[in-house]
């Protein structure tokens, strides 16, 4: 209990904001192989979370019904009422074109008419009317995603088997926001977004993209968007196509996959024929979410949480705190730490209370070892408060 | 949308009280934490449990659920070039360098597991288990201070013989002495006075078990041998004194002994979650390792790893517990004995700070909607003001009248309703901050006084 109290002056407080970061590592064997084997259907991994609206698929870190497990992120496939995909035969083409107008409300807002905006890719003014979503958990991406440091692998080999294979990673391209760390987007309201650009990843595979130069986001395709603080990535439908599919497709990476820009679109379902983006008109969303996933080679970037800090710089003069109110600093009316009665007062500082205006105890701070304070002696203890 | 005040008696700040039991089962070197299943990892990723902590612990963080921090090397792939598998250092970051730009976006390794890191700033921040001499000379401005979220916690024991002079020097007999002593006005079981050490059984419970404090009365510990229950203690006067109830075995051979039935044994520290066992009698004579084979005595490991030998006490209640929370000074092994088992049962207290508010809606008030569908849809006009180069006139506006009459048409004079389906809590600066909202619509009409509960736990 004080019985002292020092009042904090104009240039006693400050007030701090430090970044703390994590490293997100998930790889694909989390993603579509840990707990599917040759034995389990596509879309049966118990850590696969399903629903009866066919909407999405939510995936975790390990069998969603144990308590241990956590959510990592969500996949859906959808498209713009203006695509030319959209068609009234199509499998669920009205919840496709609703998860399409739900990402675009949230992330690219409306027009002046009131009308949903669609996406579109900043570098190439390119509409992405058929998209990719991937929304990750706040668990991972916490207040942000780090920018510059995402990057989605993605096999994109030709073959295609009920469990991941090795030769579906043969040839992979890597997504990665290059232009992140030193440059972002800021027209949207859920936040600051970058792009995502098209790398190959494998030193052995088929290169997609003949001029491609790792980090030169001007040699590399746009291929969706990342949406920082919201911790949406949004893929441009095409990044499995060969582009020589439907006419008016309005994809960034087509006819850019393959070396010579002739080769096929790639097999997502398990019967082979299907190919290509063009799969999503007669499958479900369900269906096309368990073929990205079983393509995703590894996911990898940073998040962000601000940690804000008020620091407060106790100063304590010569003359301040010599003495103290402890039953056990007397004994006998004499200070029990002097030795000889002319010597000066002493104390030993062990706790800082930080007080409110009026005198109410709010937070204590502890020292690690009590600090001798005399009158020849005069130090400053920098408390920091985090929230 | 009105905004309404609260009124002095409108919140009302509880606490509420909760005592959640835990049990631990210790046998054979394993502690099985609330009967909890081991979860088995996944295919391939080497951890032996899900949360990748040892069983009977408790995961702090939860976040490397399943992961060995080795999967990577599942997908190394061919080098055609070198003929070799290519399992090079990964970095998450912006360049493809472990450096990158160490200031402004510096990359991180790969370890396939989640981590923490901070950029060594001005602010000084770090990681609680970096001691300020290292945060100083081993670390640069800009460079990457990474920590862990592989922690864990789980009831540990410490033996201490009489010769380490629990009682007097002992460093973790010194660490409780004052708490002792303070207990020590609720009775002498409290009392470990100087110079008279015995063999004490220390058993240490991490508060993330048990929250603020043990609940009084709760504590319960079982000696058994070969899966039948000998003897039993209990705080059952809610003092901290663990008392004795013996239980008659007659299956197996050698008999228990009901001489110390309501003799002390021991204590428990409530608020620092100890138990102290300090009872030395016999609990049993005979413990079969298998059925051909009978041992008077117990093996047993003080905390400085000394063997030690006697036959079943409560100074051996919790053998195959870990000795320390550190697994580098684990005494692992030596302390498992087949025959014996051991459960340890309590209940916690946790208080959760709860606050209600009661929010009114009284006659008279919110009785207006500004929901486009409050408004009957035969409005002509309805967005067209009346304009002139001197007035701008807005059209009146018909409410739908949704008050029910008996009678199709007339279809009754108007009654002003709206249905509340949402409370909005702002802040004094008028800034939302939280919403409840209704199971299912609530009616207000003008004559209706309302009002609403609404809980919050913080």
């Amino acid at each position: 209990m004080a019985t002292t109290y020092k009042n904090f002056l104009s240039n006693d407080v400050a007030t701090t904001r430090t970044l703390l970061h994590e490293a997100i590592p998930i790889t694909g064997s989390i993603v579509s192989g840990t707990y599917s084997t040759k034995t389990t259907a596509i879309g049966s991994a118990t850590n696969i979370k399903t629903y009866g609206h066919g909407m999405f698929e939510s995936v975790y870190d390990y069998p969603y019904l144990s308590s241990s497990a956590n959510h990592i992120f969500d996949i859906t496939w959808g498209y713009s009422a203006l695509s030319n995909f959209s068609s009234s035969a199509n499998t669920q083409n009205k919840e496709k074109i609703n998860i399409y107008n739900e990402f675009a409300q949230y992330l690219v807002g409306y027009d002046h008419t009131g009308g949903i905006k669609q996406f579109m890719e900043p570098t190439n003014n390119v509409e992405m009317k058929e998209c990719i979503f991937i929304p990750f958990s706040r668990l991972l991406s916490k207040d942000e995603i780090k920018k510059g440091s995402f990057s989605l692998e993605l096999g994109v080999s030709a073959s295609f088997g009920t469990v991941v294979k090795p030769n579906t990673f043969l040839n992979r391209i890597a997504l990665k926001d290059l232009s992140g760390s030193n440059g972002y987007n800021v027209d949207s309201p859920a936040g600051e977004y970058g792009v995502l650009y098209a790398t190959t990843s494998n030193s052995d595979a088929v290169m997609y993209h003949l001029a491609e130069e790792d980090g030169t986001t001007a040699t590399c395709p746009a291929a969706g968007l990342l949406y920082y603080q919201a911790g949406i990535a949004v893929l441009t439908g095409s990044i499995f196509n060969s582009g020589s599919g439907v006419t008016g497709y309005n994809g960034l990476l087509a006819k850019t996959w393959d070396a010579d820009h002739t080769g096929p679109n790639l097999t997502l379902l398990d019967n082979g024929a299907d190919t290509g983006y063009d799969t999503i008109t007669g499958s479900t969303i369900s269906a096309m979410s368990d073929a990205l996933r079983h393509r995703v080679y590894d996911i990898a970037f940073n998040n962000t949480t601000e940690l804000n800090s008020t620091i407060y710089f106790c100063r304590v003069n010569h003359n301040d705190f010599n003495y103290s109110s402890n039953p056990t600093y007397l004994t006998g009316s004499k200070i029990r730490c002097k030795t000889m009665s002319s010597d000066s007062p002493v104390s030993y500082a062990t706790t800082v209370g930080l007080y409110s205006a009026d005198n109410e105890l709010l937070a204590v701070a502890k020292l690690s070892e009590p600090l001798r304070k005399a009158p020849d002696t005069e130090f400053t203890l920098r408390v920091r408060l985090d929230y | 949308m009105p905004l309404r005040k609260f009124g002095k008696n409108d919140i009302l700040y509880n606490q509420i009280k909760t005592h959640p039991s835990s049990s631990f089962f210790v046998y054979s070197g394993t502690i099985y934490y609330n009967n909890r299943a081991v979860e088995i990892s996944g295919e391939g990723t080497g951890s032996l449990t899900s949360v990748t902590v040892p069983t009977g612990s408790v995961s702090l963080f939860e976040y490397n659920v399943d992961r060995s921090g080795s999967e990577w090397l599942r997908h190394s792939h061919h080098d055609v070039n070198t003929d070799a598998t290519v399992s090079s250092s990964l970095t998450i970051g912006p360049s493809s360098s472990v450096s990158g730009d160490p200031l402004h976006s510096p990359n991180v390794h790969n370890t396939g597991l989640i981590y923490p890191f901070i950029v060594k700033g001005l602010a000084k921040q770090s990681f609680k288990n970096i001691k300020r001499w290292n945060y100083v000379s081993d670390y640069n401005y800009g460079d990457i201070i990474t920590g862990s979220y592989q922690m864990s916690a789980s009831i540990s024991r410490k033996l201490f013989q009489a010769s380490h002079n629990f009682n007097d020097y002992n460093i973790t007999g010194s660490a409780i002495k004052n708490s002792l002593d303070y207990a020590k006005r609720l009775g002498e079981h409290y009392d470990y006075p100087s110079g008279s050490s015995k063999e004490t059984n220390l058993i240490q419970i991490p508060s993330i078990f048990y929250g603020s404090e043990i609940k009084k009365g709760t504590v319960k510990l079982n000696f058994y041998v070969t899966g039948t229950l000998v003897a039993q203690l209990r705080d059952s006067r809610r003092n901290g004194a663990l008392i004795q109830k013996s239980f008659t075995r007659t299956a197996i051979a050698g008999t228990g002994s009901t001489a110390f039935d309501n003799e002390i044994a021991g204590c428990v520290l409530y608020k620092e979650g100890f138990i102290l066992l300090t009872g030395s009698w016999e609990l049993a004579r005979h413990f079969p390792t298998n059925i051909y084979e009978e041992r008077n005595v117990l093996t047993d490991t003080d905390y400085l790893g000394n063997a030690l030998s006697s036959s079943a006490t409560w100074t051996r209640f919790g053998m195959g517990m870990p000795e320390n929370f550190a697994p580098t000074t684990e005494y692992s092994g030596s302390t498992t004995a087949a025959s014996a088992s051991f459960s340890l049962e309590f209940a916690g207290t946790h208080k959760i700070p709860t606050m209600t508010m009661l929010t009114h809606a009284n006659k008279g008030e919110f009785n207006h909607s500004n929901n486009p569908t409050y408004i009957s849809s035969s409005n002509e006009n309805l967005y067209s003001p009346v304009t002139g180069s001197n007035i701008y006139i807005e059209p009146k506006l018909k409410i739908k009248n949704v008050h029910s009459s008996s009678y199709a048409d007339p279809s009754g004079s108007l009654v002003k309703t709206t249905y509340i389906t949402k409370i909005g809590i702002y802040d004094e600066r008028e800034k939302l901050i939280g919403i409840a909202s209704l199971a299912k619509p609530v009616k207000k009409t003008e004559d209706r006084d309302l009002t609403f509960k609404l809980k919050l736990d913080i």
